[in-house]
């Protein structure tokens, strides 16, 4: 991305932005959203983003990418994790420990079942 | 990490933290912060070291020791006393209070037979009391060096510190 | 109010797609509609679920039952048993997971999220912090750009004028109003500042804001400086937020990358560069003028004001101190117009605030909801009610310095003027939701100790007077109160308003105040019964010698020496 210095500019940003994320999710089928706001890294964010990664490798799951995002705003359901499937709605994890994050990978991501007693949202 | 610095180690910490943040008053407050980070104290030493490398008179500069010493007493992230290598800072706010995190406290207090405001004899831990992280929303919270722990009851307090030891 | 009780999700693979899924999906949005149902039941769809011969399914939260393969004949079924009566349709049942701890016990009893009005966390939670490719795919950029492009500084402030908003930090003050005097001060340079030093307890709004949405208060810092003339600005930012900082930090470099921040912004004249300044530790950095000072490298001990910061503020110069949240605000406003806002909130408070809820509640976190709402509904519906059922006791508001509210005043509409006029105010928005097993006394005891270890010490008043205040609390809790002693909490915590510096001293008795008022039965009991109903504070019983010398009266002697030994206080 190069300087922006009109609002023309800020479009063409914002197409090759787009450009960028539909090359990804064609890249990767799944998008796994840690959120790592200080909340969910008091309650133990970090570890379930280490082992999300580290089983991704382990189980050779290489079309999933594992992002961080900030907070949504529910603490007492820490560590949040969203899974989306390219094209289709999100589906939020609440109180995701490594070994839910397992769960999520061996069912969800690859079996397609979701993983329903951890499901706070899915819209 | 809180062991006396030798008088070089000192000088080479505040170059590095004067070519950061520079040299004017403004810069007083990264400048010992960033001592405080690297050695886990303030040394006795480093206020007349800190004053004689900010000072410009020609500029209208001029700090005593006891400005240094005033600003750095002021700060409560910043130690001017030796701390162990692990510093607990519990959040002793009223939102962490009201759910529990009294009992938390003397949980630590029994692990560690030390008080607030206190080091173990070993060197090895120091607590601190804080006001409120802001992670409220996970209470009771406490933070080990730079690690922050949430959602902390008594009985979880023996496993979280054997991770430090 | 606006509740989801239900979300129903409609697989839509191919090959649920093929079997009619879409059909059943239009179903069952006519029958939820015809059935009254569509404000508490939400439909969606869901990809991969289930196997190949139960589709297409149908999924049911918060009960996380899965129906299938469901036809259009079953729609009314499913509507009627299990939307309407909340049956569980069991011939069409494929999977039902047991609920399995304190989640699925939360979704089973409360029902899916409730809907928030989201503004400034609009982002928070959905994009990637660290990727200005997301901030801009979801709107970012677009406010400043029309800003510098279309619109005069005058413009801007008087856009923000007429939205309402006023300061989310605590005090409420018109923000427009504030920016025109800065505009209007006569010195130059100006300087404006974005006061992240959140530290009143229970609040970390910001610190949602900043760690989830970063480039949106860097937008707004610099329509703000554009509005109000400046080409520098600060955000000083709680030593502790080290998350914060970090992301701040790479915000601040991409949007500089990018000439969106620092020299030629969008292709203009317009330089403004942004400093990140952390804080050290102190609470009462977060008062303006403390903050300043602090900024300039002294002491974080507030100024005598008037003058005030817009027009002698950092250096001297005049200085734009703006909360974060009130700033996240601005983007949204310059983006939509005025207009837009106003329709959120109450005609005396426009907008959204942002609510950290804390405490005794089954759900904690944090939300985004208009002006106005009450209490109740913020503990009904998005605290999901209290923990084990418990009473509601009181609710602390904006923190340490806030007010004490009793379960009493829970439908008080929450907004800047209906609280004034109940003698509580909103302060930071932090709700610290309590139970009857708190005691009052001991939650005294814990907001005086903050206050007495947080004073900055340079004014008398308020040095002495937190020690003082937390003295007599603390014997109070320990069964060696006497009433006059309340008498003398309340004209301790008037004089303390009116004679300390700031608003540390001068709100440190505030919670006391409004415990005395709501609350006195209960503090008279600690010293008349020692008796504490919350069984908190541990009140040893009186020993036969310790009564006796209850009832002689002290002699005068014994007064002069108690009165000299609280001179050294």
């Amino acid at each position: 991305m190069s300087r922006i210095r009109s609002m023309e500019d800020l479009e063409t940003a914002r197409q090759q932005a787009h450009q960028r994320q539909q090359a990804l999710s064609e890249q990767y089928r799944f998008d796994i959203r840690v959120s790592t706001a200080s909340c969910g890294v008091a309650a133990g964010a970090l570890d379930t983003l280490a082992a999300f990664k580290r089983l991704a490798e382990t189980l050779n799951l290489t079309d999933v990418r594992i992002t961080e995002t900030g907070c949504g705003g529910l603490c007492a359901l820490e560590p949040l994790v969203q899974v989306q499937e390219s094209g289709r709605p999100p589906i939020t994890y609440g109180r995701v420990t490594p070994q839910v994050a397992r769960r999520i990978l061996t069912q969800h991501i690859e079996k397609g079942l979701i993983v329903p007693e951890y499901v706070i949202e899915a819209a | 990490m809180s062991d006396q610095p030798s008088q070089t180690e000192l000088d080479a910490l505040l170059e590095q933290a004067v070519r950061r943040h520079g040299v004017g008053r403004d810069a007083l407050i990264p400048i010992l912060s960033e001592v405080n980070k690297s050695i886990g104290y303030i040394p006795a030493e480093a206020f007349g070291k800190i004053r004689r490398r900010l000072n410009t008179p020609q500029e209208g500069l001029f700090l005593a020791d006891s400005h240094v010493f005033a600003v750095a007493s002021f700060y409560q992230m910043l130690s001017l006393q030796p701390t162990g290598a692990h510093v607990i800072r519990y959040c002793e706010s009223a939102p962490c209070h009201v759910v529990g995190a009294r009992q938390v406290l003397e949980a630590i207090q029994d692990e560690l037979g030390i008080l607030p405001g206190e080091t173990t004899r070993d060197r090895e831990w120091s607590l601190i009391p804080t006001s409120c992280i802001g992670v409220c929303g996970v209470g009771p919270v406490f933070l080990i060096d730079q690690d922050l722990y949430g959602n902390v009851t008594p009985d979880r307090v023996h496993e979280i510190l054997d991770r430090y030891r | 109010m606006k509740v989801i009780r239900s979300l129903v999700l409609v697989s839509n693979d191919p090959r649920s797609v093929e079997l009619g899924a879409e059909e059943v999906f239009r179903a069952l949005h006519a029958e939820i509609r015809s059935q009254g149902l569509h404000d508490q039941v939400r439909i969606g769809t869901i990809g991969v679920v289930g196997e190949q011969q139960h589709l297409p399914l149908v999924m049911v939260y918060p009960e996380a039952v899965a129906y299938g393969p469901v036809t259009l004949d079953d729609v009314h079924l499913i509507v009627e048993e299990h939307l309407l009566k909340g049956q569980i349709v069991m011939s069409l049942l494929r999977f039902l997971q047991e609920p399995a701890g304190e989640l699925a016990w939360l979704r089973t009893r409360s029902g899916a999220l409730p809907v928030q009005q989201r503004i400034v966390l609009e982002r928070a939670g959905i994009i990637d912090p660290y990727s200005l490719d997301d901030y801009l795919l979801h709107n970012g950029y677009t406010a400043l750009g029309k800003a510098l492009t279309s619109m005069t500084p005058e413009q801007i402030i008087d856009e923000v004028d007429q939205s309402g908003l006023q300061g989310r930090g605590g005090a409420g003050f018109p923000t427009g109003r504030k920016w025109g005097f800065v505009r209007a001060a006569p010195s130059h340079p100006k300087y404006i500042i974005a006061n992240a030093d959140e530290s009143e307890p229970g609040t970390y709004k910001d610190r949602l804001i900043i760690e989830g949405d970063p480039f949106s208060l860097i937008e707004a810092m610099t329509i703000a400086a554009y509005a109000v003339g400046a080409n520098e600005g600060f955000i000083y930012i709680r030593g502790e937020y080290r998350l914060a900082y970090q992301r701040l930090e790479n915000a601040i470099r991409l949007a500089e990358e990018h000439g969106l921040l620092g020299d030629a912004i969008f292709g203009t004249d317009f330089t403004f560069h942004i400093h990140l300044h952390a804080g050290a530790g102190a609470y009462i950095c977060g008062e303006e003028t403390a903050l300043i000072e602090s900024l300039e490298g002294k002491r974080g001990q507030p100024r005598a004001r008037p003058p005030y910061p817009p027009s002698y503020g950092l250096w001297g110069k005049p200085t734009l101190v703006n909360n974060v949240e009130t700033l996240a605000n601005i983007p949204a406003i310059i983006r939509h117009g005025s207009e837009w806002y106003r329709q959120f909130g109450t005609p005396s408070s426009r907008g959204t605030k942002v609510y950290t809820i804390m405490g005794n509640v089954n759900f904690t976190g944090a939300i985004e909801a208009p002006l106005g709402i009450t209490l109740r509904e913020v503990i009904e519906i998005y605290g999901k009610g209290m923990k084990h059922g418990r009473r509601l006791k009181l609710v602390q508001t904006g923190g340490s310095s806030g007010s004490i509210v009793p379960a009493s005043l829970q439908d008080t509409p929450m907004d800047f003027e209906s609280w004034r006029k109940a003698g509580a105010s909103l302060g930071s928005g932090a709700l610290l939701i309590c139970d009857e097993r708190t005691c009052v006394v001991d939650l005294a005891k814990v907001l005086l100790q903050f206050f007495r270890f947080e004073s900055c010490a340079k004014c008398t008043p308020c040095r002495t007077g937190t020690q003082r205040l937390y003295q007599i609390v603390d014997a109070i809790s320990k069964g060696h109160g006497a009433l006059a002693d309340l008498d003398e909490l309340q004209q301790l915590g008037k004089d303390m308003e009116l004679l300390s510096n700031c608003g540390l001293g001068q709100t440190a008795s505030v919670a006391l105040r409004d415990i005395l008022k709501h609350f006195r039965d209960e503090v008279e009991e600690h010293i008349l019964e020692r008796k504490c109903r919350a069984g908190v504070c541990r009140i040893p019983a009186l020993s036969p010698y310790e009564i006796a010398a209850a009832a002689a009266t002290p002699s005068q002697a014994a007064i002069e020496e108690f009165e000299g030994s609280t001179e050294s206080v």
